[in-house]
């Protein structure tokens, strides 16, 4: 049991830094007020302006020692919704909302609101003094801000897409065209450069001067940190471990994502979009390019520093971080489905003693199903796909060039797919043959 | 597309944009330097050397610069002038004129000398003289010319010699012709003539010269004698003054503290020290320590001025100090003075004086000095006190402190006058000491400093306080909190949390102690010592001692070596099962007589190997090996019993189980007892040691409650009928044939303590008695109340070895006795003229009487409760469930079939056949014992191989906190929070899951950490582990241990060993322990720490003694520790006995300020400075008179009736007395001093002497006794002293303890050990004193059988017995003293026997002066009486062989009786 935390005492501790939280919060809006202001418009500056009393007062209250925090009910209700089936399938919900009504989300004053409400959550949130202890530690600092920046550039690449596709629809071209192509050195370039660079490096200072680097002691191979987590940029690897073989997660998968990147300006054939924001001229690619980054790659680094607790276990935003939480994990490989609890047989297994050829064959009998399913998969679906709903691409990539597009396609969807199995199914392994550390 | 320089981006915007961004950057930049400049240690640092540092040491000038010290210093300077001023005599003068007048007649130099003399002493001045010295100096400057001239003049003509020589030495090699080299020859001559001519006027000149410079320095002499005590009294301050301009800092070195200047280094600097031989375990990986500690902990070496060890810088904590004042002083005055002189009437009242600044708030009223021999010294204020209030109002300011002290002086004065004869007083609360950083370390003596056992230098701070030495941050080095309010504080000051990152983090002030077992494995050589009489680590000693009472080792293996064999921890194991396994092969009806008497050896000797080795080698005759396929008709547990004593361990355990043996229960105890205290021990003894197994049902609730009700009551029936069944019998003991008398309970009353049970026993009876060695022994009648235990418990107190082979407890050599008189008077009746010889009682059966006499207050126990079959049944099935299929074991108990050969092993053996009902029993008993682990204290038979239940402790301290099984306790403790005193701190160290909140939790109530998981196990999963009754703070010290097992021994070096003789105290220590010898004997006596004013201490009664008794004192090192304190005391320490009165209670007096007054009789002398000189008062004899006067008589209560003092005290009684400081009690002994009250004779007015009649303390014991007497002694005691009212008990030693033992005498006193007497020497001093004066020994032997003065008239000797009736007149037995005694001991001893043995009743026989005793026996002087007896006593035996004629035994012309028998002249 680590620290328990005391949750009054907390409280108490963290009221202050709250204050200027909201303080900020406050200041963001009356910024936002002017600046819609100095675009004349009086009726958001004045929504704003609420919004900013409406922080400012939180930011009283908090320096009295009465921040406002989420109510236990709605907190216990969003540990025990947010699971991993509901973040995956809940976040694919949103994202496809979010990219289907996306005219209505790029506009200004309905992001800020969005960021807005983020901010008070966050506020209300840090109260709880087992979501602070998480969103707070030195190391987890830097993916909130990550996660605003990604929100901030995911909504300027989308709202630049949605100007740009509105005036090619009314045949204005993009916004992009109206810019020169030549700028100077100087002081275009090196200015604001130099600029860049001195603010960086009074922001790293503030940074070291604020969150200081903690004194830890040399590392004991006996005694591994509870959870031991990657860096952060490799959680989303570390989180397809909890479902794929060390060989597949750690060093398969890992190689295909760089060779696939690697081949996209191969498999691209078209031509539009180039130097301007669009979606609707580059769907396809936009929509590959947000699942495969948000949903799979950002998704699981989220989750893999916010709710993996101790012995990798699933926890809640709120929930206390139990190094003595059990949760019931008895998987099943793919093979005692098929043989077992299908068949009602004992799995086969290789005689000792006998041939190599022996061994295999009865390793082969025995992962029959997965293998049935997995040739299926790799060997008929590109196949299948090719002459339906990919039709159009292999028309004009060509037999080759499509069938690696398939196959790297088809990988991508695998990962959510074999989650999902492990979900609905405590499917460990489609197959599983140990005797040469192969799982997949 | 716009122009080429067209910009893109608005410049003016991007200048603001720069702007701005140069801005933040500079804006952080100078946050940097400020956060650098602000570093938490840099700010220590410059606290403690700007202002801590210098404030002390101009304190501590100030403190030299006293009244005392300024006149004496004016005193010199005087004398020093007069010196420089003082005319030199005309003698030396003339005699300087005389050697220093040239040979040539008139000499001017030497007239300037005549005339500047002339001057000087017409008129005398410092220039006259200066202009004296000046012409003399003129003289020995020419003298020293022509000194230095003619020496080198003498060196060139050797040099010319030299030449010489080599040249005719070179011609004779070249065979130059004869004349050439006589021409050589006369040149050398010449040269040499040359030569010595030269050398000796150089000689001359020299002799002159120092003749003149030595006359010179007579001259001024005294003047330089002056100077030099000049400047050594100005010493002190002056090393002090040279401190203080070091300290106060240069500008330059202040520039260097400068903001960003500072960030480059020294002279602010991070300080560490590198141990890279203690280096810290990283598992694989040993890193070197850095400790950086110091950094901001900048005092913790400093010590006061002018001593070794004690702190400089004290901690922080409120001081109340009262402070009289003189009212003479005030009352002269009258008024509050004008405002300038404030300072002067604090000064003149009080006697301290304010600095004139604070020491950390510059504006703190602080002291700045306290004047010696002043209310404010006497009061105990220090400098550097800050004060808080004045007569209860606070204060602030310097000159509002001062007028307040004037203006409270004023008015106590007054009010004190009114209040008739009480001293004026003023109440001070003072702020004393420095917060942290800023103090020194409390223990200076035994830390850090540089004169104790562990230098920080060598050991650095982490090795015992743990933590991150390499931080420089209060947050990063791993504080710990000691408690809540600690933890809150640091939090708002130093953002303090728990440093997840550190595994070991700094121990809270509450355990720091338990670091001490990482080297001190030993544990016992913690306790205090002559060296270090503050106990060095208390409450380790008690964790270690309730460990070792409460027998956890039994369950919790406490391994103080790895696997190698290697220390690294404290070792308490227990011992191999040997006697145990031996035991359970005697009750194996097939062992032959020759095994059974070997394995009754091994029983008694388990650690003697070869006895076990023989047993082995017998039975494996017999085929009776384990691995055997057929063995002789052994039993399969007999068996086992083979293998157990066939084990070999590397280094064994040595501790016993704790627990009574349980092998002959059925003997002595019957069911209803038993039920009742498996149920719950405490209920028929309170405090006993046995924890609770039962009943403890405060976490259960629903199910869980109902099923731990039902399975234990049948557990508890089962363990005892199981116990019952297996107990083996004990052959009985006869009751012997010459006892006449029924046991008498008023009898056995006074032998339980005059036997000496109270030593170890508690008894309602005896409230006195606290030992807790043993049992609590009342209410034993409701024990024992079959007459089967009865009669066992006489025959346990006659011979327990004979019950447990194993037990801690003595025989006490009981025997019959023939019924004393004073018995009698009781019982006088008509029959009373009867032979009283025949009237014999038994002691043991009278001690067992009066123990069945003490029965429980109330109805006693209740009826065994009746047996639930259906619970019972249960209980099996959960049982049998674990060892056979479910299904199968059900049909079992429903008796469907029988438990096959195969199955019924281990404790299904129980269960072999058909079931019955006592087989289930027997089953679950079995099961129990081995659940609960009831063999981890008893001695249980069949679970010698049993192996501990408990996890080990050995590493527990380093366990790591994860993995520690909380559970849900939190919830309990916070629903029901236990009523205890620091149990925040513990209940704040649960809910962070730290070691020491579980280890609290698991003593307080082990098994509440089921708490609501229990109705989630099955039954025999629940915890085990049984409830101790302790009390919080007993809690805390077992812990304190438990924390320190961390099974991680720092390199060699650092690992305590002590030298051959500390090794020697350590090993002892722990034997003495284990058999509680402290109990009755004291180890060292009563130290008394006094303070005495050396100018009205009167001289010490001197008495004449022979020189070889003289103490030997060092005196240059008393002269060294004469320091005098404020109030002018000198100390010292006393080691004695209080002086007694007649009954029994320390004799206390009055001094003439009516303070309680005690008498010291010393046990060693004692040094004392009386006026200017140093005194001695010898120990024995003397006595110190010592007020209290830190205690007030007490005004109520009974009037203590002082006997009158006797003519020794009243001689001795001095007017002045010194006070008593300190007084630590002595070391063991309790015993001695409870029985001592009951043993003093009413009539006998020497109330010293009774101290002989009880257990004798073992002071000197090594230096008195001869080892191999002492070693077989202690193996077999024999009566030594026939006047003891107990004889010493025989404890079942091993050799090796016995030595041990032995080995520690030696090696506390300092003596030779191992020890080999020397006889051929003192043979040979024999006989050459046989040679001068013949019939040396036969004169002496009738010294020694002498009745009317000497040794005859009280001693035994040889079959003679005096016959005495009194005990004084009952020496010991003066044959065998020659094997006893040491002879550098018999000697002084023979002298006076008082200096070494204060109370003995042996007077002075060969009295030192005045003319000798015994003339007639023996004419000489009384060194050669005394030595001629001392000779005989130590060769009683060669002496009597001589007169012993073997010749007339063989030839029958003797009687082969007494041949002994000396004639009588």
């Amino acid at each position: 049991m680590a620290m328990q935390a005391d949750g009054l005492e907390f409280i108490e501790t963290a009221a202050g830094p709250l204050g200027w939280f909201y303080v900020a919060a406050c200041a963001l809006n009356v910024g936002a007020a002017a600046y819609w202001l100095g675009r004349r418009k009086r009726l958001p500056a004045l929504v704003w302006l609420a919004v900013a009393a409406a922080f400012g007062l939180l930011a009283g209250w908090a320096f009295r020692g009465h921040p406002p925090a989420v109510p236990e009910a709605i907190k216990s209700a969003l540990d025990g919704a947010l699971g991993p089936v509901t973040l995956t399938a809940g976040s694919l919900a949103v994202l496809s909302a979010l990219y289907l009504g996306r005219r209505f989300f790029v506009r200004p004053g309905v992001a800020w609101a969005g960021c807005n409400l983020s901010l008070a959550f966050l506020g209300a949130s840090m109260t709880d003094p087992h979501f602070a202890k998480v969103v707070t530690a030195p190391d987890n600092v830097p993916i909130v801000a990550m996660v605003y920046l990604l929100g901030f550039f995911t909504w300027l690449g989308a709202s630049q897409a949605v100007t740009n596709d509105r005036r090619i629809a009314q045949g204005r071209g993009p916004v992009e065209g109206d810019y020169r192509d030549t700028v100077l050195v100087w002081p275009d370039l090196v200015y604001i450069e130099l600029i860049t660079m001195v603010m960086l490096t009074a922001l790293l200072i503030v940074w070291s001067l604020v969150l200081r680097a903690p004194l830890e002691q040399p590392a004991n191979p006996v005694v591994t940190p509870n959870p031991s987590k990657a860096p952060w940029y490799f959680l989303g690897l570390q989180e397809m471990l909890v479902f794929f073989d060390a060989s597949i997660a750690g060093v398969i998968l890992p190689l295909l994502i760089i060779f696939g990147l690697m081949a996209i300006p191969y498999l691209d054939f078209n031509d539009k979009g180039s130097g301007y924001y669009t979606i609707a001229q580059r769907r396809f690619s936009y929509l590959v390019f947000q699942f495969g980054f948000l949903q799979l790659w950002i998704l699981l680094i989220l989750i893999g520093t916010f709710m993996r607790g101790p012995n990798w276990n699933f926890f809640g935003l709120y929930e206390y971080r139990d190094p003595h939480k059990v949760l019931a994990q008895e998987n099943v490989k793919l093979s005692e489905y098929f043989w077992n609890i299908g068949f009602g047989r004992t799995v086969p297994h290789p005689a000792p003693g006998s041939g190599t050829l022996a061994q295999l064959g009865t390793i082969a009998w025995r992962e029959i199903a997965g293998i049935v399913v997995l040739v299926a998969y790799f060997g008929l679906l590109p196949g299948i796909l090719g002459r339906t709903a990919l039709r159009h691409f292999r028309d004009r990539m060509g037999p080759g060039r499509y069938t690696i597009m398939a196959l790297l396609l088809l990988m991508m969807f695998m990962l959510p797919l074999k989650m999902l199995l492990r979900w609905s199914l405590n499917l460990s392994y489609l197959v599983s043959i140990p005797e040469y550390s192969f799982n997949f | 597309m716009s122009s080429a320089d067209a910009t893109y981006y608005n410049i003016q915007r991007l200048h603001v944009l720069f702007a701005a961004s140069a801005l933040a950057l500079l804006g952080a930049t100078v946050w940097m330097i400020a956060a650098d400049h602000g570093r938490e240690w840099k700010v220590y640092q410059r606290t403690f050397r700007d202002r801590v540092e210098p404030w002390l040491t101009a304190a501590a000038i100030r403190q030299e610069q006293t009244d005392e010290f300024r006149a004496e210093e004016q005193r010199l300077v005087a004398a020093l002038e007069q010196a420089r001023a003082a005319v030199p005599d005309r003698a030396s003068i003339d005699r300087f004129l005389r050697a220093g007048r040239g040979q040539r007649g008139a000499d001017p130099a030497t007239d300037a000398i005549e005339a500047a003399y002339e001057k000087l002493s017409s008129q005398p001045s410092a220039e006259a003289r200066a202009a004296l010295l000046g012409a003399i100096s003129k003289v020995i400057d020419a003298a020293a010319g022509r000194h230095e001239r003619l020496e080198r003049q003498a060196r060139f003509r050797r040099a010319d010699f030299d030449e010489a020589r080599s040249l005719y030495e070179a011609a004779v090699g070249q065979g130059r012709s004869r004349t050439e080299l006589n021409r050589l020859q006369e040149r050398v001559n010449r040269c040499r003539e040359e030569w010595d001519r030269a050398a000796e006027r150089a000689e001359h000149a020299a002799a002159r010269h120092a003749m003149l410079a030595d006359l010179r320095d007579r001259i001024v002499a005294e003047e330089r004698e002056a100077r030099q005590a000049l400047s050594d009294h100005r010493a002190r301050v002056a090393r002090l003054d040279r401190a203080l301009r070091e300290q106060r800092p240069s500008p330059g070195k202040r520039l260097l503290r400068m903001p960003f200047v500072d960030a480059l280094g020294r002279p602010l600097a991070v300080e560490q020290i590198w141990l890279p031989d203690l280096t810290i375990d990283y598992n694989f990986r040993e890193v070197a320590r850095f400790d950086r500690c110091v950094t901001c902990h900048q005092a913790i070496e400093k010590t006061a001025p002018g001593s070794p060890a004690e702190p400089a810088c004290l901690g922080r904590r409120l001081v109340r100090i009262e402070l009289a004042v003189s009212s003479q002083g005030v009352a002269a005055r009258g008024t509050v003075p004008p405002e300038q002189s404030l300072d002067d009437a604090v000064n003149d009242w009080y006697g301290f004086a304010l600095a004139p600044q604070g020491m950390l708030d510059r504006d703190a009223p602080t002291v700045g000095l306290v004047r010696s021999r002043t209310a404010a010294a006497d009061a105990g204020l220090l400098a550097g006190d800050a004060l808080v209030t004045i007569d209860g109002k606070e204060v602030t300011g310097r000159e509002a402190a001062a007028r307040r002290l004037v203006e409270a002086a004023l008015r106590s004065v007054q009010s004190g006058d009114e209040s008739n004869g009480e001293p004026a007083a003023v109440r001070l609360e003072v702020d004393r000491g420095l917060p942290h950083p800023y103090q020194s370390h409390p223990r200076l003596d035994l830390f850090v400093g540089s004169l104790s056992p562990h230098p920080v230098s060598r050991f650095g701070c982490t090795i015992c306080h743990a933590g991150q030495g390499s931080a420089t941050e209060f947050k990063f080095a791993s504080h710990a909190p000691n408690d809540l309010d600690d933890r809150s504080r640091w939090r708002s000051e130093h953002g303090w949390f728990w440093n997840e990152h550190w595994d070991f983090p700094m121990l809270p002030r509450r355990f720091v102690q338990s670091t001490c077992l990482k080297c001190h494995h030993a544990v016992t050589d913690l306790a205090p010592s002559r060296r270090f009489p503050d106990p060095p680590a208390e409450k380790l000693l008690a964790g270690y001692d309730l460990i070792r009472r409460n027998g956890c080792f039994g369950c919790h293996e406490i391994n103080g070596f790895d696997a190698a064999g290697r220390p690294i921890g404290p070792d308490l194991r227990l011992e191999p099962a040997y006697a145990e396994a031996a035991l359970d092969l005697l009750a194996d009806p097939a062992l032959s007589e020759e095994q059974r008497v070997l394995a009754r050896q091994v029983a008694q000797r388990p650690d003697d190997g070869t006895a076990r080795q023989r047993l082995l080698d017998v039975l494996a005759q017999d085929g009776a090996s384990p691995g055997a396929s057929e063995s002789r008709a052994l039993r399969a547990d007999s068996l086992a019993a083979v293998e157990l004593l066939s084990r070999a361990t590397i280094v064994p355990g040595t501790m016993r189980k704790v627990g009574s043996s349980l092998r002959d229960t059925a003997g002595r105890l019957d069911a209803r007892f038993l039920d009742d205290w498996l149920a719950d021990p405490t209920r028929f003894r309170p405090d006993t040691t046995m924890p609770r197994f039962y009943g403890m049902h405060e976490h259960l609730d629903g199910k869980s409650l109902d099923v731990a009700r039902r399975f234990e009551a049948v557990e508890i029936r089962a363990v005892t009928d199981y116990l019952l069944a297996v107990s083996q019998p004990v052959e009985p003991l006869a009751v012997p044939p010459e006892v006449t008398e029924e046991p008498s309970a008023s009898r056995g009353k006074t032998l339980f303590l005059t036997q000496g049970c109270l030593a170890c026993h508690k008894h309602g009876d005896y409230p006195e008695g606290k030992s807790i060695q043993g049992p609590n022994l009342s209410h034993l009648g409701s024990k024992y109340t079959t007459e089967a235990g009865r009669r066992w418990l006489v025959r346990w107190i006659r011979d327990p070895l004979r019950h447990s082979s194993r037990t801690l407890m003595p025989s006490a050599l009981l025997v019959p006795v023939p019924l004393r008189s004073d018995d009698l008077d009781e019982e006088r009746d008509a029959d009373a003229g009867d032979s009283t010889r025949a009237r014999v009682t038994d002691p043991a059966a009278d001690l067992a009487a009066y123990l069945l006499s003490s029965t429980l207050p109330g109805e006693g126990l209740d009826e065994r409760a009746p047996l639930v079959e259906a619970d019972l049944d249960e209980l099996v099935l959960e049982h049998l469930a674990q060892a056979i299929p479910k299904r199968r074991a059900r049909a079992y108990l429903a008796g469907e079939w029988e438990l096959t050969e195969q199955e019924a092993q281990g404790d299904l053996a129980e269960l072999a056949g058909r079931v019955t009902r006592e087989k289930k029993l027997r089953y679950v008993g079995r099961r129990t014992i081995r659940q609960r682990g009831c063999f981890g204290c008893h001695d249980v038979p069949g679970f010698g191989d049993a192996q501990p239940i408990g996890p080990a402790l050995s590493d527990w301290g380093r366990k790591q906190e994860s993995l520690l099984a909380f559970e849900q306790v939190h919830r309990l403790l916070e629903e029901s929070p236990p009523d205890e005193p620091d149990r925040d701190f513990y209940l704040d160290a649960v809910r962070s899951g730290r070691r020491e909140g579980f280890i609290w939790q698991k003593l307080r109530a082990p098994r509440s950490f089921d708490y609501k998981k229990a109705d989630n196990k099955a039954y025999h999963e629940r915890l085990t582990m049984g409830q101790f009754t302790l009390a919080p703070d007993q809690r805390e010290a077992i812990i304190t241990f438990v924390l320190g097992l961390v099974s991680a021994p720092p390199s060699e070096p650092y690992v305590f060993r002590g030298d051959r003789r500390g090794q020697a105290v350590i090993e002892g220590r722990k034997v003495f322990d284990k058999y509680g010898c402290a109990e009755c004997h004291t180890l060292e006596m009563e130290r008394w720490t006094v303070r005495y004013d050396p100018d009205e201490l009167e001289e010490p009664f001197d008495d004449d003694d022979f020189a070889f008794l003289k103490p030997r004192i060092d005196r240059a090192s008393l002269e060294a520790s004469g320091r005098p304190d404020r109030r002018g005391l000198l100390r010292a320490e006393a080691v004695g006995m209080p002086q007694m009165d007649s009954w029994g209670e320390i004799f206390e007096d009055v001094d003439d300020a009516d303070h309680p007054m005690y008498y010291l009789n010393l046990w060693e002398p004692l040094t004392l400075k009386a006026g200017d000189a140093w005194r001695t008062w010898r120990a024995g004899g003397a006595q110190l008179g010592v007020s209290d006067p830190h205690r007030v008589v007490a005004e109520s209560g009974p009037a203590v009736v002082a006997p009158e003092p006797t003519v020794a005290q009243q001689r001795l009684r001095p007017t002045y007395v010194p006070q008593l400081e300190a007084r630590r009690p002595p070391r063991g002994g309790a015993f001695a001093r409870l029985l001592f009250p009951h043993v003093l004779d009413e009539d006998n007015p020497a109330v010293m002497e009774a101290w002989g009649w009880v257990p004798p303390p073992l002071v000197n014991e090594g230096r008195k006794v001869q080892p191999a007497w002492l070693h077989d002694y202690l193996l077999e005691p024999t009566r030594v002293r026939p006047a003891a009212v107990l004889r010493m008990p025989k404890y079942n030693l091993s050799p090796a303890e016995a030595g041990k033992l032995v080995d520690y005498f030696a090696a506390v006193d300092g003596v030779e050990f191992p020890y080999t007497a020397e006889r051929a020497g003192r043979l040979a001093a024999l006989e050459a004193g046989e040679r001068v004066r013949p019939n040396r020994l036969d004169d002496a032997l009738r010294i020694v059988i002498d009745r009317t003065t000497f040794c005859a008239k009280c001693h035994l000797v040889g079959d003679f017995d005096p016959g005495g009736e009194t005990q004084t007149v009952l020496g010991p037995r003066l044959d065998r003293v020659g094997r006893r005694l040491r002879p550098e001991y018999l000697r002084p001893w023979l002298a006076n026997p008082k200096r070494l043995l204060p109370y003995t009743g042996m007077p002075v026989n060969f009295p030192p002066t005045g003319p000798p005793l015994g003339q007639d026996l023996f004419e000489g002087t009384s060194v050669e009486q005394l030595d001629a007896v001392v000779d005989l006593l130590l060769h009683y035996e060669e002496y009597m062989l001589g007169r012993t004629s073997i010749r007339a035994l063989i030839e029958g012309s003797g009687p082969p009786g007494p041949a002994l028998t000396p004639d009588e002249p």
